[in-house]
């Protein structure tokens, strides 16, 4: 660890909350994903998984002799070969995350905080980290490494990301498809909202190509509730888009048409295989983490917010 | 009345600021917001429209009603529009002339007239002192020259009410003596006035002043037929009858009025043709005589009937078109405005 630590780098308080989680995708893989991809393998790794008789073709060296002494039968250790899944954080990169919470801090400074954390975990875990952005700017992905100076490499690129207006073009969509290996746990922080129709199914395939998938979508509490008087402009980050609403005919419908969206990114994502969690921005950081790395699996999401 | 109507004015003014202010401040919130779907108004065109549209017409409306409302006000003279002539004169309560006072109306009510004699506005004084002195020349036009013509209370009188910079002519009555008029414009040849009844004396002296207030002449003098003295190149208006005739004869341009025809003049109910008659006598003047055609046209005995006449019809033809006019455009905008949100319903 440099003398000099990066803003982003988590504390170590942080460091040590996460220490006590593992990535297991093996809790978060669907049935589907999991018959193609099982995560376990058994090989001649260290940890002893079991015994099976000697077929022929089998290393010698694997043959448990002192067992062949006490059985007269040749045996072969096998040991549990440990997955080493690449840990993917897809982060959104578009304008929308730059709305600031109660705090006045934009949704991507939760989104980096808690990227650090799960890119200091994998770290941790020895497992491959990357990075890809979802966002305007093309070719934002940090390639895959290990070790602290990954970790280093990590909080500069996440300390580099600026959304903007605008989606990937479609050179960049392939870019980014291309950057995701197959075997890869894909944590995503977004905040799920406007991803247009045209670029829903790239952000679908992109999350499609995980081994395992995190969502996690942060959303800030002014998004959950609508007290807003008179006459109002609602402008979408986006696009620019600014239209004129009446604010009493929108508060009647946003509570329909809230929890009608959040069951919509729920049940797609929860389609995909993914742990969903929904969290404020507001939160502490730990619990989302706690919320995004728990060892239940759970078809269902996980509401930390109540819509 | 001018104060109030401009502390009203501000008064609305600040009112409609405010009722924007809080009409509009919803409009003016925005709200970025990262799924707009969930704030979807479908209804949200037709009633911005609406809104847009709402508020424009509630002003005008207003304003409608209010213009209405002046032109009430300025149709039975309790308005004062000040889109008029520049005020050059002012006659003060206290002028001792009678007749004149009658155009006061009252010892406590200041007249404005302008350069034509033409009276402008009113307004009561309830104390002819400094204070409604700078009152007045609070409503004048920074630069405009004055001419007061009336009793003054005292001689340091413009300096104490007035702008240092205002151009001030004070033409006093009988106030006051003559010499204190003040007049730098004595470029005429002088006007002598021989006239022994002081009654009508103190008629002639007013309108005398008057003749100084409208440039008409600088420098009218009263004598009596006992010790008059003329200069060659004066005029002399002889007053009085035909035992005037040597008086007459002592000088080149005399015009001579019978005590009759004087009284009838003054009597100012005139229809224009005791005016006309006069018109007719200062015409037969010699063609020779320096601004025939100023004293022919600024003179007040001229001019009485029109003031006069201004006093049964207060308001100015051309203002009251005015006011029509704005009336008629905010009728029509009002109209449009109606139409245009009706289509949207």
């Amino acid at each position: 660890m440099t003398a000099t630590l990066h803003s982003l780098m988590p504390d170590a308080s942080t460091r040590e909350f996460v220490n006590r989680y593992s990535l297991a995708p093996h809790h978060l893989v669907d049935d589907r994903l999991r018959a193609s991809h099982i995560s376990r393998q058994r090989g001649d790794g260290l940890e002893f998984h079991q015994y099976r008789p000697y077929q022929s073709g089998d290393d010698l060296r694997l043959v448990d002799w002192r067992l062949y002494a006490r059985s007269d039968r040749m045996y072969v250790r096998e040991a549990q070969q440990e997955s080493r899944l690449t840990v993917c954080l897809l982060i959104d990169t578009t304008a929308s995350m730059l709305i600031q919470d109660s705090n006045g801090r934009p949704r991507i400074e939760m989104a980096k905080r808690i990227a650090a954390a799960l890119g200091w975990l994998a770290v941790h875990r020895q497992h491959p980290c990357m990075a890809v952005a979802f966002g305007p700017a093309p070719s934002a992905v940090l390639q895959r490494g290990t070790g602290l100076r990954q970790m280093e490499r990590l909080c500069h690129w996440l300390d580099s990301l600026a959304p903007d207006e605008g989606w990937p073009t479609r050179a960049t969509q392939h870019q980014l498809m291309q950057a995701i290996p197959p075997r890869s746990l894909v944590i995503a922080l977004s905040d799920f909202a406007a991803i247009h129709d045209s670029q829903r199914g790239s952000w679908r395939d992109l999350m499609s190509q995980a081994h395992a998938l995190i969502s996690v979508q942060l959303l800030v509490a002014a998004e959950t509730r609508f007290d807003a008087r008179g006459s109002l402009q609602i402008v979408e980050p986006e696009s620019g888009v600014k239209r004129l609403v009446d604010s009493k005919r929108v508060a009647q419908q946003f509570p329909g048409r809230l929890r009608r969206w959040l069951d919509a990114v729920r049940r797609e994502q929860v389609g995909l295989g993914a742990r969903y969690v929904r969290a404020q921005t507001e939160q502490p950081t730990n619990d989302i983490l706690a919320a995004a790395l728990s060892e239940k699996r759970s078809a269902d999401a996980r509401l930390l917010v109540a819509p | 009345m001018t104060t109030g109507f401009a502390i009203a004015l501000l008064l609305a003014g600040v009112t409609a600021t405010l009722l924007i202010h809080l009409l509009y401040r919803g409009a003016r919130k925005q709200l970025i917001v990262a799924n707009p779907d969930l704030y979807t108004d479908e209804a949200a065109p037709r009633l911005v429209l609406q809104r847009i549209t709402q508020i424009p017409l509630l002003l005008l409306r207003c304003a409608f009603v209010l213009a209405v409302f002046a032109t009430a006000l300025s149709v039975f003279g309790a308005l004062p529009i000040r889109t008029g002539p520049i005020v050059t004169h002012a006659i003060v309560p206290g002028t001792p002339t009678t007749r004149w006072q009658s155009l006061a109306e009252s010892d406590n009510t200041v007249v404005w007239l302008d350069r034509a004699l033409t009276r402008i506005d009113r307004a009561p004084v309830s104390e002819f002192s400094a204070a409604s002195l700078r009152k007045l020349d609070a409503q004048l036009p920074t630069s405009a020259p004055l001419t007061v013509v009336g009793a003054l209370p005292a001689r340091d009188w413009p300096r104490r009410g007035f702008a240092m910079t205002r151009e001030v002519t004070w033409v006093p009555t009988a106030a006051t003596s003559e010499s204190e008029a003040h007049s730098e414009t004595a470029v005429r040849p002088p006007v002598v006035i021989a006239v022994d009844a002081p009654a009508l004396r103190a008629e002639l002296e007013f309108i005398a002043a008057l003749w100084r207030a409208a440039d008409v002449v600088s420098n009218v003098q009263f004598q009596s037929h006992e010790t008059l003295s003329v200069a060659p190149e004066a005029w002399l208006i002889l007053v009085g009858d035909d035992a005037t005739a040597p008086l007459r004869e002592r000088q080149s341009v005399t015009l001579s009025l019978s005590m009759a025809s004087l009284t009838a003049l003054l009597e100012m109910d005139t229809t224009g043709a005791r005016a006309t008659r006069l018109w007719q006598q200062l015409s037969a003047l010699p063609a020779a005589l320096p601004a025939r055609e100023a004293v022919v046209t600024g003179s007040p005995f001229v001019r009485v009937p029109e003031i006069q006449q201004r006093l049964s019809s207060v308001t100015d033809p051309n203002r009251l078109s005015w006011w029509m006019f704005a009336l008629a455009g905010l009728f029509v905008a009002e109209r449009l405005l109606s139409a245009a949100q009706r289509s949207v319903r």
